[in-house]
Order: C-alpha cells, then sequence, then structure tokens
C-alpha cells in the first residue's frame, strides 16, 4: 500500500514519512502543489496526508480535483490553521479526516490506519493484531475467539497501541488522544497509568503475552515480543 | 464632582466673598458720609447759637423738637468741643443721638450747650439703602448662576458629547469615531487630537493583534517539525537513560510550547470574534457531562465533588461554553490539594465553582492578565484565566472571583 504526503515543509515531510513506511507502507513525498497535483492524478494512494498551505496553490484545489475523478483515496488533511469553518469545509469536500499542527505522529499514524480501514474493509472493520481481533463497529475485543470486556478507555487505548504497534509512544499523546484537551498541560499522568495497568492484566489474563512494554519515563511501545 | 458644580460653588463662593466686604465697607461708607453730614448740621446749630449769645448776650431758649435737642448747663471748667453719641431712652424705645458739645461765655458765666440730632431717619436709610442694594446684588447673582449654567451647558455640549463617543469607543471594535463637529476652536483641536490619538491606538492594537496571530500561525510547522523528530528520536533503541531523559525534557517543553501557541490563536480567535454563532445551551446537561469527562481527573488526586445542579440555559456560543467550563474545572482540579473539595453550583442564572486553594487569594485586579501567574507552575500556561474572561467579556456575561473560607471561588453571572 502507498500513502502519498503533501507537505511543503520537507523536514516534517520526511518524519512523517519515516514513522509511516514500514514494511506495509510505502511513502511517496511531495513538496508543492503541482507535483502533488501530478503524483495524485496519476497513482493510486491508500491515503494521501495533504497540507492545505501549499506553494503554488491549495491543498482544497487537490481535494476538489481528486473528487472531480472519482478517485477514492483516502485524504486526511493537516493544516496549521484550527479553525472550525477551515474543518468543516475540508470535510464537506471529502476529506476524511482533519488534523491540526502540530501534532504527534502516533496521533497522525492513528488516524491514518483508521481511514485506510474504513476504505478497505468496507464496513466490516475488524482489526486484528496476533491473538487479539477487535471489532470496530460492535466495540467488541476477542482474544483466541473468547470475549474480553473492555472499559470504553481500555478499548480505545488498545486501538490507539495497535494502530502504532511496534512504535514508542509517549504517555503525552495517549492522555491527548484519550482525553482530548480536557486535560490542559498536566504532568501528571497517574491516571493513564491506571488504565494501562488494567488493560495489560486483562490481555494477559486472557492469555496473551505481556505486549505492552515501558520505555524509560518516556512512554510505552505496543509489540510482539516473542 | 462635575465641571458645572465645582464651577458655581467656586463662583457662589468668590461673589459672595466680593459682596460681603462690598456690603460691610458699603455699610461703613454711608455711615461715615451721612454723620459728617449730620455733624455739618451741628456745627451750624453751634454758629447759630454762637450768633444768637453775641446778638443778644443771653442764651436762646431750650429747644426740643422731635430730632433735634438743645441744652444749656452751667459749668466752671472749659473744654475744647466735642462730638459724640448718646442713646437716649424714651417712651418708645432708646433712640440714638449724634451730640456736639462747646462751651460759651455768656455774661461771664461759662455754659456747656449740648446740640443733638436724631441718627434715627440716618439708620433708617442706611438700612434702606443697604437692603436695596442687597436684594438687588441677589437678584443679579441668582441671575448670574442661571445665565452661567445655561451658557455653560450649551457651551460645553460638544465635549459632552466628545466623552460620550470616547466611552462607546472598544479598541477592535466594529464602531468607529465619530466626533461632532463645533465651532469652538479649541474643542475641534481636541477632538483632532484624540481621533488620532485612537486612531493610532487602534492601529497599534490591530497590528499587534495580527502580530501575535501570524506568530502563532508561523510557530505552528516550526513545532510540528520539532515534535515529529522527537517523536521519531524516541524511536531509537540505542538511546542511552541520559539521552532519553534529554529527549524527555525537550518533549515536554514542546508540549509546553505548543499549548501556549494553542492558547495564544484562541484569544486572538475569541478576539476576532471568529466564535459568533449563539444558541441556548443546557448548561445544567452540558456540566453533568463534563464533570463525567474529567472523571478520572478527580479521583486521580481523590478530589471530592459537592455539586448542587438546578436547571440553567444560557445563550452563547457552545465552543466557547465548552472552553470556559474546562478551564474552570480543570483549574479547580489543577490548582488543589490532595483530597481537596471541587464544589459545583448552578443556578438558573449564576454558576460558581469553589476549589480548595493551594495557596492564598489570587490578585482581583492582574489575576486575569495574561502571564499575571507570578509563580507558574511547570504544567501552567498563564493564559487558562485570560481566557475565561475573554469568552465572558464577548459573551456578555460576568465573571468574578472570590476567596472565601481558604477556597478560590469562580461566580459566573448572566442574564437572559
Amino acid at each position: 500500500m502507498k500513502i502519498l504526503i503533501v507537505e511543503d515543509e520537507k523536514e516534517l515531510a520526511n518524519s512523517i514519512c519515516t514513522y509511516l513506511g514500514n514494511e506495509q507502507f510505502m511513502c511517496d513525498v511531495a513538496y508543492d502543489f503541482h507535483s502533488a497535483m501530478d503524483k495524485a492524478l496519476v497513482f493510486e494512494y491508500a491515503c494521501i496526508i495533504l497540507d492545505i498551505g501549499l506553494p503554488g496553490g491549495s491543498g482544497l484545489t487537490i481535494l476538489e480535483e481528486l473528487k472531480r475523478n472519482d478517485k477514492a483515496d483516502g485524504l486526511l488533511i493537516i493544516s496549521a490553521k484550527n479553525s472550525l469553518d477551515d474543518k468543516v469545509q475540508a470535510l464537506r469536500a471529502g476529506a476524511d479526516d482533519y488534523l491540526t499542527k502540530p501534532f504527534h505522529l502516533s496521533e497522525l499514524g492513528a488516524r491514518v490506519a483508521a481511514i485506510i480501514r474504513r476504505k478497505s474493509f468496507d464496513g466490516k472493520n475488524v482489526l486484528s493484531f496476533d491473538d487479539l481481533e477487535m471489532d470496530l463497529n460492535e466495540r467488541m475485543l476477542q482474544v483466541k475467539n473468547i470475549p474480553v470486556e473492555l472499559t470504553r478507555k481500555e478499548f480505545d487505548l488498545l486501538l490507539y497501541f495497535i494502530s502504532n504497534k511496534n512504535k514508542v509512544i509517549t504517555k503525552t499523546a495517549i492522555a491527548e488522544h484519550l482525553w482530548d484537551d480536557h486535560l490542559g498541560v498536566s504532568s501528571n499522568y497517574d491516571f493513564l497509568y491506571t488504565h494501562i495497568k488494567n488493560l495489560r492484566k486483562k490481555l494477559m489474563q486472557a492469555g496473551t503475552p505481556d505486549y505492552i512494554q515501558s520505555v524509560y519515563g518516556m512512554g510505552y511501545k505496543f509489540s510482539l515480543t516473542r | 464632582m462635575k465641571l458645572f458644580s465645582k464651577y458655581n460653588r467656586i463662583n457662589l463662593l468668590f461673589t459672595l466673598l466680593v459682596f460681603l466686604i462690598a456690603g460691610i465697607s458699603y455699610y461703613f461708607i454711608l455711615r461715615y458720609v451721612l454723620v459728617n453730614q449730620i455733624d455739618d448740621d451741628l456745627k451750624i446749630e453751634q454758629r447759630e447759637i454762637q450768633a444768637h449769645v453775641l446778638k443778644y448776650n443771653r442764651l436762646p431758649d431750650e429747644l426740643q423738637v422731635k430730632d433735634q435737642v438743645i441744652r444749656f448747663q452751667i459749668t466752671t471748667d472749659s473744654i475744647p468741643e466735642k462730638f459724640g453719641h448718646i442713646d437716649m431712652t424714651e417712651e418708645h424705645g432708646t433712640e440714638e443721638f449724634r451730640s456736639l458739645e462747646f462751651f460759651i461765655p455768656v455774661q461771664s458765666q461759662m455754659y456747656k450747650v449740648t446740640v443733638l440730632k436724631s441718627m434715627e431717619a440716618t439708620e433708617d436709610l442706611i438700612q434702606a439703602i443697604i437692603a436695596i442694594t442687597l436684594v438687588t446684588l441677589l437678584l443679579l447673582l441668582v441671575l448670574f448662576l442661571l445665565i452661567n449654567r445655561m451658557i455653560l451647558r450649551k457651551l460645553w455640549k460638544p465635549f459632552y458629547k466628545s466623552l460620550d463617543v470616547m466611552r462607546s469607543f472598544q479598541l477592535g471594535g466594529k464602531h468607529s469615531l465619530n466626533f461632532p463637529a463645533t465651532n469652538i476652536e479649541e474643542f475641534n483641536i481636541m477632538n483632532d487630537t484624540l481621533k488620532q490619538a485612537f486612531q493610532k491606538a487602534e492601529q497599534d492594537y490591530i497590528t499587534l493583534k495580527e502580530f501575535t496571530e501570524n506568530a502563532s500561525h508561523e510557530l505552528q510547522t516550526p513545532l510540528a517539525i520539532i515534535r515529529s523528530k522527537l517523536d521519531l528520536l524516541i524511536q531509537d533503541q540505542q538511546l542511552s537513560a541520559a539521552q532519553s531523559l534529554a529527549v524527555l525534557a525537550a518533549y515536554d517543553s514542546v508540549q509546553k510550547l505548543a499549548h501556549l501557541n494553542t492558547s495564544l490563536l484562541l484569544l486572538a480567535k475569541i478576539d476576532n470574534r471568529q466564535f459568533s454563532e449563539i444558541s441556548a445551551i443546557d448548561l445544567k446537561a452540558v456540566v453533568q457531562n463534563k464533570l463525567l469527562q474529567l472523571e478520572e481527573l478527580f479521583s486521580s488526586k481523590s478530589l471530592q465533588i459537592v455539586t448542587d445542579l438546578k436547571p440553567a440555559t444560557i445563550l452563547m456560543n457552545e465552543t466557547l461554553c465548552e472552553l470556559v467550563l474546562n478551564n474552570l474545572i480543570s483549574n479547580a482540579i489543577h490548582h488543589n490539594v490532595e483530597g481537596g473539595t471541587v464544589i459545583v453550583n448552578l443556578q438558573s442564572h449564576k454558576l460558581i465553582i469553589a476549589n480548595t486553594a493551594t495557596e492564598a487569594a489570587l490578585d482581583n485586579e492582574k489575576m486575569f492578565d495574561r502571564f499575571s501567574n507570578k509563580t507558574p507552575k511547570a504544567d501552567h500556561t498563564g493564559l487558562g484565566l485570560s481566557i475565561i474572561k475573554q469568552v465572558c467579556d464577548v459573551s456578555h456575561i460576568s465573571c468574578t472571583y472570590k476567596y472565601l473560607d481558604s477556597k478560590h471561588h469562580f461566580i459566573i453571572e448572566w442574564v437572559d
């Protein structure tokens, strides 16, 4: 699967590319309006990450052109402008999601994963990882076909982990994802720790290996350590 | 004190002072002149008596008419003539007389002659003149005051109009400055100067606002790059513990910077009235929902929540309403002690959020200013209260602070 990153800030584009690129995804990068338009119209992408402010034109023009050509690529808008109007306009024009800079790469990873999942499973929306199977429509988790009861926050947490598997995710990024902006800038993540502890316990009681690895004081990594 | 009252007071004081001095001097001068005249009459009488004695070599008859008395007394010593005052008691009261005493020899016998003239008429005259004068002056005074009042009011009208214009002026507001035209030079100069000053202030304000806004916007991308690089850096398995700590510190600072920037942008947006859509909000439901969302934060600090929620509706922008509640409640959590209390009290037109204070009362004057917090916590942007204040201002809601029973109380009040 290929992902197109349209972002005039080369360093940011490269960071995104490095983070998302793995055995599953291949990254393509465009730094300006015209090369972005060319690439988007010629190739098929699982997801296009589109910056609105581009040299040579607006990302919204690319978005409209893609829709006119009935391109089914997933579209994630990233913008420095956190304006409700822009968000509404982008979503109305056919974007799948909207993310404001500066974002956490893990948040971007989760959003891209969600867009691709919605596009490719055609409403089935089931996510698998090792022994885990998450039904996102029913919000159910099965471990080796046995249902495991999770709270809403635990389910979201697990989904976030799997969307960013094998990556170190900071506590801040997790907290912001789960509680939006409600926290303000808080240095106290005790409550996050409780949720992670409970999730880990439930998974291991269901017979899985310990997927969640704590990384120094920075955060957590969800991976298959076998 | 109003300009009119002040002017009138000073005016009245000085006029009265002048009247008093003038009245007293007037009385004495008038009296002096009239007494002089009586003295002249007495002198004439004296000369008549002397002429009589010279002619007939005897004294004239003692005479006593209504306002003039002449008396003779035999005496041995002779002293020079002298004027004086004598009060004489008569059946209808005391009467003041002006007297002239002199000595005259008649047939080798010394006589003291006293000529008295009544001052009653004089006093009456003085009183009448003074009364007439005072009444005239008083009338004049009243007239002056009235005229002054009318003229002043008319003359200063442009000034008061300009004052009204200035009072209704708001930086960044939509109203333009319209000072009334006047044909008085000073007021025109004042209006022009004011207009220039206000326009300059307005321009500076807009420039500053745009600068803040643009700066914040421009900061978003570098912040995004820094954060993304740090996100990549922590993926590195080779990081030593010391390096991890350094990255973590940088990460936290970027986090704070990003938050600060978002808050500044938010303030600019509220300032620009970008949240103008207003709807009736069921505040009770919103507050309940908010408390539910923040439940984990409450329990993480073992805070006790005391709620008393009555149904309430508020007309305002939904996003801003959320924002204020968010800030108020999370402030109540963050600036609380372990095991403290948060009180949420909602009435039909009033919302009180109180929390156990970690520090002393806040400075009511400065607390809503940006970055006024003198002891900023590492996890505090210093903009939370400014945002609350700004939202309340654009939504025409009042937000006040009180310190009671070592608790911070934030009181939001609104009218329909």
